[in-house]
């Protein structure tokens, strides 16, 4: 692009930027629909010659509780330059929400981005604190689909602005020459240029005193601990990380990988709450979260010293831990006793006769050979088609059109350089404590759901107790990988979310 | 959507793999969706370090970034050096690192600053046993 287009680019971006915050004298209603004319490709070795910095405008109104809020979405790409040599790197695809008639500068910002790695950051886009919305009705599954994009009552707009961007090969976002999309799939390069788009968002809209959040789920917790790390080594000061149903330490997975001392503990809580929901739990616990919370102790002191055990000399378990475990899950006793370091995947099939149980949410069951279970995870194929119909009609409500086709999730895991700080697989606590040592006024939140079989929550917990001081709040709700989309665990983790925020802002 | 259809294939594919009765555990745990690693990763290897111990390794990633910016300098970095290196942070707080009034800084200082800081934010780092 011509430098002098590139100019005129950015200036628009700036003004733009500005009657997105509502603030310094700009028209609040501004609305400017744009029709991008790229075709965005997800391809490993895809690359855009140039980019422009453009984006859609539009006005919206919200109705809750505590009254209407008027907000701006913000809809199109910004150019991620590298830190030092400030050559392009990316054209990341955002959309971002900011309130109207408060002032910009000093309001919480908060960046959201899904996992994979390659996946795009739709879940939580329509799925969690956004002003919108796909009602699911999660764990029935009985809601007609595709599902409603409604009001999000529970959105956090009202406690922060809200950007919601796209990994490099997925959605619109894609590498700028001489790079290709493959350049950042990997656990280093794609923070780096994640790190970078941050920081020209922040630029371009001057958001430098505001509060600054990062919310990645899954792939998107170690995302976010590396992120942390180069943000603050950038001195881009963050207030906060939520790690929603955070894979931090890929070693510490049994069901990740095979190791004489990485046991599947972890995952029992996740086991016996499975086994509660669908009645296998002997004698019925009379309050399910209790009887939950009561099982991590079963996992520390019993189950991960006989599983090791096990591992390391085919001993075999005590009877009476057998039958503690049958009681405490329904899972049967030569389940047990023929696998005994029991990986979620026997789990999702033996546990409920006839059914396959969600590897997402493990209360969603469906019979093997149903149209639910042919993907693998019923929990998945409930919602995957209403999220994909959604999202390319939703932009262009936004006003944001394009003939390119939002890519929910790119073929980045499959090359995907997984090699982080000399280990072939990522562990980021170190990059969590180094953040926090540059910033120890970081908060870290953590977001699991009791049901989820991909990233269980005890496991999330054993990992984030690895940190040297008790600087995590850890929630759990009933849900699964995605705790949002259940109604009552959506309502509930707002409420603490935003307590979360209300004391970052209170601290000094 | 080609990287959709692709995966809805791969999901079939790995459907009729293990068709013949249940699903094959190695079927559904090879899903391609995240958070997941190819198969081809093995073993994992190396230790998951806690406590001083992590904290030990934390800072040696901190040191890591340090030498890397002040390598040309002769191991010390003035504020505008750590400016163009990319370290913000170091820029930002160069004044409460260089106690000496040196113009420039050692790792050490950086080191000393950020524990102190945390100290004074209630949250004291871990004493560390070994050198990162």
């Amino acid at each position: 692009m011509p430098v002098v287009h590139r100019l005129v680019a950015f200036a628009l971006a700036v003004a733009l930027a500005a009657c997105g915050g509502g603030g310094g004298g700009a028209a609040p209603d501004a609305t400017s629909p744009w029709f991008d004319p790229v075709t965005y490709s997800s391809a490993a070795t895809a690359s855009l010659p140039s980019a422009e910095e453009r984006a859609a405008v539009s006005q919206h109104q919200l109705v809750l509780p505590t009254g209407t809020l008027a907000y701006t979405a913000t809809v199109g790409h910004l150019t991620a330059r590298h830190v030092v040599s400030g050559a392009p790197q990316a054209s990341f695809f955002y959309v971002a929400y900011t309130r109207n008639a408060v002032d910009p500068a000093t309001r919480p910002v908060t960046f959201f981005y899904n996992g994979g790695p390659g996946s795009a950051s739709v879940w939580l886009h329509l799925g969690s604190f956004g002003p919108r919305r796909l009602a699911t009705g999660v764990p029935s599954t009985t809601q007609p689909r595709p599902f409603a994009l409604v009001d999000n009552q529970e959105t956090l707009l009202d406690v922060s602005d809200l950007v919601f961007v796209d990994a490099i090969g997925s959605g619109h976002s894609q590498a700028i020459a001489p790079n290709i999309n493959r350049s950042f799939w990997g656990v280093d390069s794609d923070a780096a240029a994640f790190r970078d788009f941050v920081r020209r968002y922040v630029e371009v809209n001057a958001r430098q005193a505001s509060p600054k959040w990062l919310f990645g789920e899954s792939y998107g917790g170690p995302r976010s601990a590396v992120l942390a790390l180069l943000l603050e080594q950038a001195g881009v000061e963050l207030a906060g990380v939520v790690l929603q149903s955070p894979a931090m330490d890929y070693n510490s997975s049994c069901a990740i990988v095979a190791r004489v001392d990485v046991t599947c503990a972890g995952f029992l809580p996740s086991y016996a709450a499975t086994g509660a929901w669908h009645q296998r739990v002997q004698p019925p616990p009379a309050d399910a979260e209790l009887f939950v919370a009561s099982t991590r102790t079963l996992a520390d002191s019993q189950y991960d010293p006989a599983a090791r055990a096990w591992l390391a000399s085919a001993t075999p378990p005590p009877d009476a831990l057998v039958d503690q475990l049958v009681a405490s899950t329904g899972i049967a006793a030569a389940t047990w006793r023929s696998q005994f370091n029991l990986t979620p995947g026997v789990v999702r099939q033996q546990l409920v006769a006839g059914q396959l149980l969600g590897r997402y949410d493990a209360r969603i069951a469906a019979p093997p050979g149903s149209a639910l279970a042919a993907g693998g995870d019923p929990s998945l194929t409930l919602i995957e088609s209403s999220f994909a119909q959604a999202i390319g009609p939703y932009l262009a409500s936004l006003g944001y059109t394009t003939p390119s086709i939002y890519v929910m999730f790119s073929g980045a895991i499959e090359q995907w350089d997984f090699s982080h700080d000399g280990r072939a697989l990522p562990d980021t606590l170190p990059d969590l404590a180094a953040a926090l040592t540059l910033n120890p006024a970081l908060r870290v939140v953590a977001i699991s759901g009791h049901h989820d079989l991909a990233t269980p929550f005890h496991q999330t917990a054993l990992d984030l107790r690895r940190l040297p001081a008790p600087t995590v709040t850890e929630l759990a709700y009933p849900g699964g990988h995605m705790t949002y989309l259940d109604d009552a665990s959506r309502i509930r983790s707002r409420a603490d979310l935003a307590a979360s925020y209300a004391a970052a802002g209170a601290a000094p | 959507v080609s990287g959709q259809a692709r995966i809805t294939l791969a999901g079939l594919a790995l459907m009729l793999a293990g068709a013949a009765a249940a699903i094959e555990p190695a079927a559904i745990e090879t899903t391609r969706r995240g958070p997941w690693a190819p198969a081809q990763f093995g073993p994992a290897d190396g230790v998951a370090r806690e406590g001083a111990a992590l904290q030990a390794q934390a800072e040696a990633k901190l040191r890591a970034a340090f030498d890397a910016a002040a390598a040309p300098h002769g191991g010390q970095l003035t504020r505008e050096q750590a400016k163009k290196a990319g370290l913000g942070w170091l820029a930002r707080h160069f004044d409460a690192v260089d106690r000496r009034r040196a113009g420039s800084v050692r790792f050490d200082e950086v080191q000393r600053y950020a524990r102190e800081r945390s100290a004074a934010h209630g949250r004291p780092l871990p004493h560390l046993t070994t050198k990162p």
